[in-house]
């Protein structure tokens, strides 16, 4: 016997008649679960989700809010515990600035002003908004009490605007890009990849040589090409939608690959073999049988996949043909980080390239736990 | 045995666990057993036993998360030397690695994926002549077209040069051996080495085996799940059950005087080749406990008819040696506890007739399925960028034959040889290319299967339904029983739901599971459970016909017996026809009354069993049937020659009959018109000799000692 | 093996065509073109240009042609002459500015392959051989880490870090004194001392992703029998993976060869935009930009065409090193 025979019936035997018996849904989990990095992506990515979800609350400023003093202000540290008239005082704050000429290089420089106070509170009325352009209200989960107090806890760029509040918000276009994005070449792959798998002959060929074609071409002079060839007019809601256009009919072939692969491996398990038997018409046998056991792997591989649209956003805003001010997302942020010497004086430009690669490597965490959680080697 | 000369390879006390997520699976548990030089041990046991662990074990070649616990594996190089101990050299060590290979080599079950798919076997048993003797290259690839041709591969000087995807099975296996010969061992230890073939080519295998120790005076120890393989290359037998050597005897001893309750029952269980009417197998009830399982008694006491509650189940056995060299795991044969067993139940009853003969043939004239002229043919396409056709692939010519109410008619034959493309295209998984098949419906209707479409495809859905091989991979895992078996209920007959659940009852109670199961998942049943559940899907719609496909093939010997004792009875009960294809011709012997051989896609012989096995008209059945190894180490097997050559390739068929490549008798004639399947003295058979040709009978039948 | 050379070249053949239409298609895809930008920027320097002259710069520069007009006159140029037209803006053919830059982005991305490939299969090995160990994780987090750096980002952070701390500039593959020399040991030392730069950036996440396709694929192989065969052949070990898990693990690799060359190829557009290298990014974003079309063009053409070619290669490769593929 192999070993494997034995494990599988190790495996079998290991379940008592009496005990629960999972679907095979809560077996990937349980195996995802065993999975640390996985677990960690999950929390992450889940994070990430909530806060660009609230994000126009979350953020203490509005992100077109500028303020010319404070010109590529450094971050600013949160305080807890001050002395205040009536002794020891606890609650947050931080320190004003003030700008000092540095004769040695004869440029202006901040630095923190111990003797002015700014407390900052919880849920403070700010800059209003409308929550997702809807809900009017001007609540701010967190900010100075006195209205255009100084808050930049993550530095502020070239116009003194608040890089924590732009970075934050600037998840709601790239993280979403890379939600839509991967949705359309879901769209697209599952059907022509399923098409490709289940009918085969001459359709598989056809789309098989198309995805070949697709992806012996560069992405990014290709995409660099599709994007130069937006109008430089039209609304940012269009180049928005333009631009996951463009992402998805390129990312699409991966999935369509893995969709195909999958198919054309059930297609000859035996269990899909006596569903037809069993009298399934090709869609039941498709949606009652295949489907659910290629689901997790078609999850895991659009997790997979969104990382890489995010990244390929990124990298066409940043070069100044994807989205473009007034649209903010972390590429269009990253723009300001082009040239060396703003870097240099404020690195805290760098932030939504952590941003950047905080979601990247979430999302691959959890996706890489998830393909080895729906697939098991047997 | 009295006088024990030394031996080569001495094995005691060995523990091997694996830690796995279950818990620690305790493969090997104490096992002891020894080898002569010149003599082969054989080690049988089911799956999961640690027959392999064992094996391994002695050449340290157990991998993370395995290891070799305790025990001490004493090898001799030469007569003379005193032994070493190879456990206690590190799994790195250089003296370990001269024995892997230069004093023990090893052949393993399935040369495909134990040979390097990118090295010439020519290098890789070059590789192997070069690690253990200071040749060059030259030599050591000259030295490897010389075991090619001693291992009786054809034209060794050529292929010495080929990769293994360019030979056949029985080539690659004997690559597989010279390579293990490469460095003249002084022990082969072969794992499994013929299961992964035919059985016309086990037997050559098995052959060339023998006649290399002879020569060589190695010793052999012969891994297998297959009794009739030990009784046919085995001296010595240990027989192992959940990592226990539980009995070690000679062959001939241990075949006609088993002791351990387990050797017993497993000998019992084994389908034989038998004349009349088919009858029930001896079962071993329950299964194989899980690796992970601590029983603190003997291991088998929860399946022992003979176990003696607060003793078996709470004392483990140990060795009890016995006056005719027998060594056996039980208390019912050590002295101490003897007194508590009865005496009559220490007697083998491997004589005795337990079997309960099924009731007399139930076969009525009525034909639930008359197959005519029916083709399946498979299209060939080229990988490139057009898929242009290249060629066809003929599963199936021309088959021609019925089947009745209540029949059980076998179809027999070789990897590749159709049986499955028919079994398939009769349940119309594949439309065959022409020809008939007309079903008898149970609502009296008659449906031709081959051209059905629409609603007529449903009703033959409904009546002809198939049990498949791998109980793992047929059972749609995310489901649970109710559905898997209410499915084809709910799809393909009119009842209602309230009638589907009775009837989801109803069938497994028939076949032997608790009604409670309906609810949980597939995945949580073994192997012998889901086929049960496989054959209740079957039966949900109540066919006439029933199509069995290596329904067994998958499955450990004494689950094998309970499911085939389900499938007769069914059978009988139900008066369903059933055509039942199997590689294995001793479970085809057991349950079926007629048999057809297939070989290259066209049927050979069709008769009844009797007429089969007193009598093969066709020289392949004779060939086949001379191949099988009954499990009786007197039985005499003719040898068989030149298989390998001229296997007919059904992408590639010859002009005249498939088999005059392989055939003794072949004349002008046979190679240049197929033969016709032709009624010559009440036998269907198609070869152009059938009347002139004598054919040596295979004397397979050994229930004259059940009869006696 | 060579019938399979001659199929595999004339598969090019319609894929080459295929990208030819497409490189083309996206070029001619924004609206307005050459004459457009050039009527905005002389509005710009405050000359106006009449529409007989518009016509006229339209006719001189073939505008006035229909779309397949353009293209036939395009890709017969360079099919007959080599001659991929004319370069509006620099005034240029456009072979004489395609090759040197093309040439350098060869260069550039091989160099980095080579550095992924040093670097990914011993750790890729590693990682396998020891799975799980303390090793193997922080290759794992590490190379994680690597493929979630944009690449533009990762130059970015050099620069910068090279900038502020060293107080030296990184950008370009040549000092300014040797932009414009001829070739001399000199030169080539300047561009040695310049090249790692593109080249760590551009590996780091090719190498993070191959470190995980040879660690996934050893896996694969180590389970197999023909690994214990090797064992109780008493090989040693490291001879027994390396001569045959890691020999058969490397087909795979071998096949996916191509799509780290082509990420690569791609990955550099951005990388030299930022380090502003001499290779085809900066000059590609800029036709794109003004919508210079035969250059623009033929930039991803010839891209395409060096991974076609890059794709010919890795399966001429695969099937030398496996005998399965040669022989079926």
């Amino acid at each position: 016997m192999s070993l494997a025979e034995g494990a599988a019936q190790t495996q079998a035997a290991a379940h008592p008649i009496t005990s629960r018996h999972p679907k095979g849904g809560n077996l990937v989990w349980r195996r995802f679960r065993r999975h640390r990095l996985a677990m960690l992506g999950l929390i992450l990515t889940g994070i990430l989700a909530l806060v660009t979800l609230f994000s126009q609350f979350i953020a203490p400023f509005e992100p077109e809010g500028y303020n010319s003093n404070y010109t590529y202000a450094p971050p600013q540290r949160l305080h807890w515990i001050r002395s205040g008239d009536n002794g020891i005082v606890f609650g947050p704050y931080v320190h004003g600035l003030k700008v000092e000429i540095d004769y040695d290089s004869g440029r202006r420089r901040f630095a923190v002003d111990d003797t002015v106070v700014h407390p900052v509170g919880l849920f403070v009325q700010g800059d209003p908004y409308k929550l997702w352009g809807i809900i009017p209200t001007s609540r701010h989960l967190f900010g100075p009490l006195e209205k255009d107090a100084p808050m930049y806890l993550l530095g502020a760029d070239r116009l003194g605007r608040d890089v924590l509040s732009r970075t934050l918000l600037g998840g709601r276009i790239s993280l979403t890009i890379g939600l839509l994005g991967v949705m359309l070449s879901f769209v697209l792959g599952v059907l022509l990849g399923g098409m490709s798998g289940y009918f085969g002959g001459a359709i598989d060929n056809i789309i098989q040589r198309l995805i070949e074609f697709l992806q012996s071409i560069p992405s990014i002079p290709l995409w660099i090409g599709l994007a130069a060839a937006l109008p430089k007019d039209i609304p940012p809601a269009q180049v928005y939608f333009l631009i996951t256009l463009i992402l998805a009919t390129i990312g699409w072939t991966g999935l369509a690959r893995v969709v195909r692969g999958r198919f054309l491996q059930l297609k000859s398990e035996d269990f899909v073999k006596a569903a037809k038997l069993d009298g399934c018409s090709p869609l039941r046998t498709m949606r009652k049988h295949m489907v659910p056991s290629f689901a997790s792997h078609i999850i895991a591989a659009l997790t997979l996949a969104i990382p890489n649209m995010i990244l390929a956003e990124t990298a066409l805003s940043f070069l100044g043909i994807g989205l473009r001010p007034p649209a903010i997302s972390w590429g269009v942020l990253l723009q300001e980080a082009q040239n060396i010497r703003s870097v240099a004086t404020a690195p805290w430009l760098f932030v939504p390239g952590v941003a950047v690669v905080i979601s990247v490597l979430s999302l691959n965490f959890l996706g890489d736990g998830l393909r080895d959680a729906a697939d098991p080697r047997r | 045995m009295t006088e024990r000369t030394t031996p080569v390879l001495a094995v005691e006390g060995l523990h091997t666990a694996y830690h796995v997520d279950e818990g620690r699976v305790h493969a090997v548990r104490g096992a002891t057993f020894d080898v002569q030089p010149g003599r082969t041990l054989g080690i049988v046991g089911e799956s999961g036993c640690g027959k392999s662990a064992a094996a391994r074990s002695v050449l340290q070649l157990i991998e993370p998360p395995g290891v070799v616990e305790d025990g001490r594996v004493q090898f001799r190089w030469t007569h003379d030397e005193p032994p070493v101990d190879l456990l206690s050299y590190g799994r790195y060590d250089a003296p370990l690695r001269a024995v892997r290979g230069g004093g023990i080599g090893m052949i393993f079950q399935e040369p495909m994926m134990a040979l390097s798919p990118v090295h010439t076997i020519g290098q890789q048993i070059a590789e192997v002549v070069q690690l253990h003797a200071r040749v060059t290259r030259k030599v050591a690839m000259d030295r490897a077209a010389t075991l090619l041709a001693k291992v009786g591969m054809p034209q060794p000087a050529e292929r010495v040069h080929r990769y293994t995807f360019e030979l056949s099975g029985g080539m690659r296996q004997r690559a597989m051996i010279a390579m293990a010969l490469a460095a003249e061992p002084r022990l082969l230890i072969a794992d499994e080495p013929t299961t992964a073939l035919d059985v016309t080519t086990q037997a050559v295998i098995l052959d060339l085996l023998r006649d290399l120790q002879e020569q060589e005076g190695m010793g052999l120890v012969l891994i297998t799940h297959d009794l009739g393989v030990i009784a046919d290359a085995a001296d010595d037998v240990a027989v192992m059950y959940l990592g226990r050597v539980v009995e070690r005897a000679p062959v001939k001893t241990l075949f006609r005087d088993p002791k351990h309750p387990y050797t017993r029952a497993l000998m019992r269980s084994v389908p034989r080749v038998q004349l009349g009417p088919p009858a029930d197998l001896d079962v071993i009830p329950g299964r194989v406990p899980a690796g992970t399982a601590q029983p603190p008694g003997c291991a088998f006491a929860a399946r022992c008819d003979l176990k003696i509650s607060g003793l078996c189940d709470v004392i483990a056995p140990s060795d009890v040696v016995l006056d005719d060299g027998q060594t056996v795991q039980c208390h019912a044969h050590d002295p101490t506890y003897q007194g508590r067993f009865k005496a009559a139940d220490l007697q083998p009853n491997l004589a005795e007739p337990t079997r309960r003969v099924g009731e007399a043939v139930a076969t009525s004239d009525k034909v639930v399925l008359d197959v005519r002229g029916l083709s399946v043919h498979y299209p060939v396409h080229a990988n490139g960028l057009l898929r242009r056709r290249i060629g066809t692939v003929k599963a199936v010519q021309d088959a021609t034959f019925t089947l009745h109410e209540g029949e059980t008619f076998g179809l027999v034959g070789e990897s590749g040889c159709g049986k499955s493309s028919l079994a398939q295209a009769l349940v119309r998984l594949y439309r065959p290319h022409a020809g008939e098949a007309w079903v008898a419906g149970s609502d009296g209707a008659t449906l031709n299967t081959a051209v059905a479409t629409g609603q007529e495809l449903k009703r033959v859905y409904a009546n002809v339904r198939m049990v498949f091989q791998d109980p793992y991979g047929s059972l749609d895992p995310r489901m649970p029983v109710s559905e898997v078996i209410g499915e084809p209920i709910e799809l393909l007959t009119p009842l209602s739901a309230a009638e589907r659940d009775a009837r989801v009852d109803e069938l497994l109670e028939a076949v032997g599971l608790d009604p409670n199961v309906r609810h949980r998942y597939v995945h949580s049943f073994s192997g012998g459970q889901r086929q049960r559940i496989g054959i209740a899907r079957a039966l949900a719609t109540e066919p006439s016909v029933l199509i069995a496909d290596e329904a067994v093939s998958a499955l450990d010997v004494s689950v094998q017996a309970q499911v085939l004792n389900l499938l007769k009875d069914l059978q009988t009960r139900r008066r369903l026809g059933m055509l039942f294809v199997s590689h294995d011709i001793g479970v085809v012997a057991s349950i079926c009354q007629r048999v057809a051989v297939m070989y290259a896609g066209r049927l050979v012989e069709i008769a009844s069993k009797d007429d089969l096995f007193t009598r093969p008209r066709h020289p392949y059945t004779s060939l086949l049937l001379g191949a099988v190894l009954p499990p009786d180490p007197d039985h005499e097997r003719p040898s068989v020659t030149g298989v390998e050559e001229g296997v007919a390739d059904p992408a590639d068929l010859p002009k005249g009959c498939a088999f005059a490549a392989r055939c003794a008798f072949a004349t002008d004639l046979c190679r240049a018109k197929v033969p016709e399947l032709r009624l010559v003295e009440g036998v269907h058979v198609a070869c152009h000799h059938a009347e002139t040709v004598e054919l040596p009978a295979p004397r397979l039948d050994v229930t004259h000692k059940v009869e006696a | 093996m060579l019938a399979y050379i001659t199929r595999r070249v004339l598969y090019m053949v319609p894929t080459l065509f295929a990208i030819s239409l497409v490189a083309f298609a996206v070029i001619t895809l924004p609206p307005g073109d050459f004459v457009d930008t050039m009527v905005m920027e002389a509005r710009q320097n405050g000359e106006a240009l009449t529409t007989q002259e518009i016509q006229n710069l339209r006719e001189f520069y073939g505008l006035d042609q229909s779309w397949w007009g353009q293209y036939t006159s395009w890709i017969g140029g360079i099919l007959t002459k080599g001659d991929f037209g004319f370069s509006f803006r620099w005034d240029l053919p456009v072979d004489e500015l395609i090759w040197p830059r093309l040439g350098m982005t060869f260069v550039v991305s091989f160099s980095s392959l080579m550095f992924v490939w040093i670097v990914a299969i011993p750790i890729g090995v590693y990682s396998a051989v020891k799975q799980y160990t303390i090793g193997d994780y922080l290759a794992t987090v590490i190379g994680f880490i690597g493929l979630a750096i944009p690449n533009f980002l990762f130059a970015l952070v050099l620069m910068y870090v090279s900038f502020r701390y060293f107080g030296m500039s990184v950008g370009g593959l040549f000092s300014p004194e040797f932009v414009n020399a001829p070739w001399s040991w000199a030169r080539v030392g300047d561009f040695l001392s310049k090249i790692w730069i593109p080249m760590l950036v551009l590996g780091t996440a090719g190498t993070a992703g191959l470190i995980r396709v040879v660690r996934a694929n050893l896996l694969d192989e180590l389970k197999k029998p023909y690994v214990i065969t090797a064992r109780a052949k008493g090989l040693r070990e490291r001879t027994a993976i390396r001569r045959y898990p890691l020999r058969i693990a490397l087909n795979p690799f071998v096949s996916s060869l191509n799509d780290v060359f082509v990420n690569l190829v791609s990955g550099a557009t951005i990388v030299s935009v930022v380090l502003s290298l001499q290779t085809t990014g900066p000059l590609l974003l800029d036709a794109l930009r003004a919508e210079d079309m035969y250059l623009a063009g033929s930039f991803i053409m010839l891209l395409s065409v060096l991974t076609v070619v890059g794709t010919l290669v890795s399966d001429l490769l695969l099937a030398w090193l496996d005998p399965r593929i040669r022989y079926q």
